[in-house]
């Protein structure tokens, strides 16, 4: 986790200082705990590779990611990564998309979701 | 928290990450039909693979996720190594302890459960600091109490016998029998915490013949129980087993081949993915989860006991938390009954970073895992001081290919069901920790049914086992 928000923080913050809003790095760093037991940046060599690597993910076709191969649900998902659909999403996984195999009952609170959605979509600039 | 520095100098910490991924498997096709598919690439069905490999048979594993384990994987948390799900493993485990001794697998301390330092239990009265001695005497009274019949109903644990004492008792509930047993309000609010623990459930979903048998395991010894539960891990991570399980039986592996149909006939089996595959094979291995049977059509249909088990599911279902704290806590560990979220909470280690404590609760309790101010707050409650910096949470019972946690059966499931349950259906062979007759729920259970499933499934091909 540690690793993993160090490369984003980098890559993201350095990247888009003329991007978006301030983002808080210890709060991201605690969301993205979250994630990085199963998802990794595609860009790194180690990490975890359960789910597919999340970086890059705003405007990706859903399910679409080369090299992952996704439950039948998840590939027959007929739309976009963008801020709205990520953050449906992120609610509530299962119910957004029933029978994927995502083993996450969703961010219930919505600054989270909007932190962790600027944060995947370098929309974060540094502070 | 982690200072914005460490966030941005931390680029090493995770290196081993790599190593940590169950060794990749072929996803393309297999090379040939095999001898016998295995459905579910946990402990249990890659510990038949390996078995069935001796005798000569070449096995096709298809696993529905992303990797092998199953309800365990190694991976990282707070930038270390760290396994998640089931992992812990004790000498008096039998059939993990041949498997620790048969590779050579090292092995690490949990201090919280092996050597506390101190013991809290959260009562209505408030949190209580309990010497660990006389912590666990208060345990072994009350469990000596809740679970008296253990000597008399299993003499030999991993032979339970079933018999009409055992049908009576197993309409009874964990919670029947707490109700039952004059406690003072600290022994009560410890023990109730610890089978709720043990049980992962209310204790009213839970038999109470299960837990009974739970101490007989543990040699009727309260201390020894709990040590069989959490005192031993993997120093390289339960992954490392599963390579070595892998290796050894040299089988093909379908990752992400989630099975959706299975036709028997006299002659062979078939198994039908998810995106419509066929595998045919001459004998099958079921090894998964009991709570995802019924995700499975079966043609021709099995027994209706493993179907409405499977409909019901085992009690088990709730959480494993990871919590960093700043600092050295010490070697602790704490207990709370329901109604609160976190049930038992206790180091896991010490390093650079903090300590990591693990916290273990059911879903009896609506509890947002992903607040990491609600998880602050009650960790706080069995630990004023501590200082949270990070949590992590895995959710088994979001998870679709486990549908819950640990086994442990309902009222009533266990005499009722448990012996159709492991039964096999013509060519096809049950196997899977639900299923142990031992350490159920446990890897041991696991490792048990896999030895187990391949020596029925020799039967059905006809080998003999000593070829």
């Amino acid at each position: 986790m540690i690793r993993c928000a160090s490369q984003i923080l980098m890559g993201l913050l350095v990247c888009s200082t003329s991007l978006g809003a301030s983002c808080d790095p210890d709060r991201i760093e605690r969301l993205w705990t979250k994630c990085a037991a199963c998802h990794r940046l595609a860009t790194e060599k180690d990490g975890a590779s359960i789910g597919p690597p999340l970086d890059n993910i705003m405007g990706r076709a859903a399910g679409t990611y080369v090299g992952f191969k996704y439950s039948k649900a998840f590939s027959q998902l007929k739309f976009a990564w963008n801020e709205a659909t990520l953050d449906q999403f992120l609610a509530n996984p299962q119910s957004m998309v029933p029978e994927t195999a995502m083993a996450f009952s969703g961010l219930r609170r919505a600054e989270d979701r909007a932190e962790l959605i600027r944060w995947l979509g370098g929309q974060c600039k540094d502070t | 928290m982690i200072s914005r520095r460490t966030v941005l100098t931390a680029g090493t910490l995770g290196a081993g990450a790599i190593a940590l991924s169950a060794r990749a498997a072929t996803n393309g096709s297999p090379s040939h039909e095999p001898d016998v598919i295995i459905v579910g690439g946990g402990f249990a069905g890659l510990t038949a693979a390996r078995e069935l490999k001796r005798l000569g048979q070449r096995c096709l594993v298809l696993e529905a996720r992303s990797r092998l384990g199953g309800r365990t994987f190694s991976t990282s948390v707070f930038g270390q190594p760290e396994d998640v799900g089931g992992q812990w493993i004790h000498w008096i485990q039998p059939h993990i302890w041949s498997e620790v001794t048969r590779y050579g697998i090292s092995l690490v301390e949990t201090p919280g459960a092996a050597t506390p330092e101190k013991v809290g239990v959260l009562t209505d009265g408030g949190l209580v600091t309990q010497d660990p001695a006389e912590n666990f005497a208060i345990l072994q009274r009350a469990m000596s109490a809740l679970c008296s019949e253990s000597r008399e109903l299993f003499p030999q644990p991993f032979a339970p016998k079933l018999d009409e004492r055992c049908v009576r008792l197993d309409r009874l509930s964990v919670q029947d029998r707490l109700n039952s047993l004059e406690l003072d309000p600290l022994t009560r609010a410890a023990i109730t915490a610890y089978v709720t623990t043990n049980v992962n459930a209310a204790p009213r979903d839970a038999g109470l013949l299960d837990q009974i048998h739970w101490f007989a395991r543990a040699g009727h010894d309260m201390e020894r129980l709990l040590q069989a539960c959490a005192q031993f891990k993997m120093r390289e991570g339960t992954v490392r087993l599963i390579n070595c399980l892998r290796d050894d039986a040299a089988c093909d592996v379908e990752l992400s081949c989630p099975v959706r149909r299975i036709e028997g006939s006299a002659r062979d089996v078939v198994a039908i993915s998810e995106d419509g595959r066929k595998f045919s094979a001459k004998a099958m291995i079921v090894a998964l989860p009991m709570n995802c049977w019924t995700d499975i059509e079966w043609h021709p249909g099995i027994r209706p006991e493993k179907l409405a088990a499977s409909r019901r599911r085992h009690a088990g279902s709730g959480f494993e938390l990871h919590v960093l704290l700043e600092g050295n806590v010490g070697s602790y560990m704490a207990m709370a009954p329901l109604p609160n979220p976190i049930n038992l909470l206790y180091t896991d280690k010490r390093d650079a970073r903090g300590t990591v404590m693990v916290g273990l609760g059911t879903s009896a309790v609506d509890f947002d895992l992903t607040d990491d101010e609600a998880i602050a707050r009650e960790v706080r409650r069995l630990m004023p001081s501590a200082k949270v910096k990070a949590a992590f949470a895995y959710d088994w019972n979001a998870d679709p290919y486990s549908k819950g946690t640990w086994c442990n059966y309902r009222p009533g499931m266990w005499t009722a069901d448990g012996p159709a349950m492991r039964a096999q259906e013509g060519r096809i062979v049950f196997a899977g920790s639900d299923t142990a007759d031992g350490w159920r729920g446990f890897i041991d259970g696991a490792v048990e049914t896999g030895l187990r499933a391949a020596r029925e499934t020799a039967t059905v091909l006809g080998l003999r086992l000593n070829a």
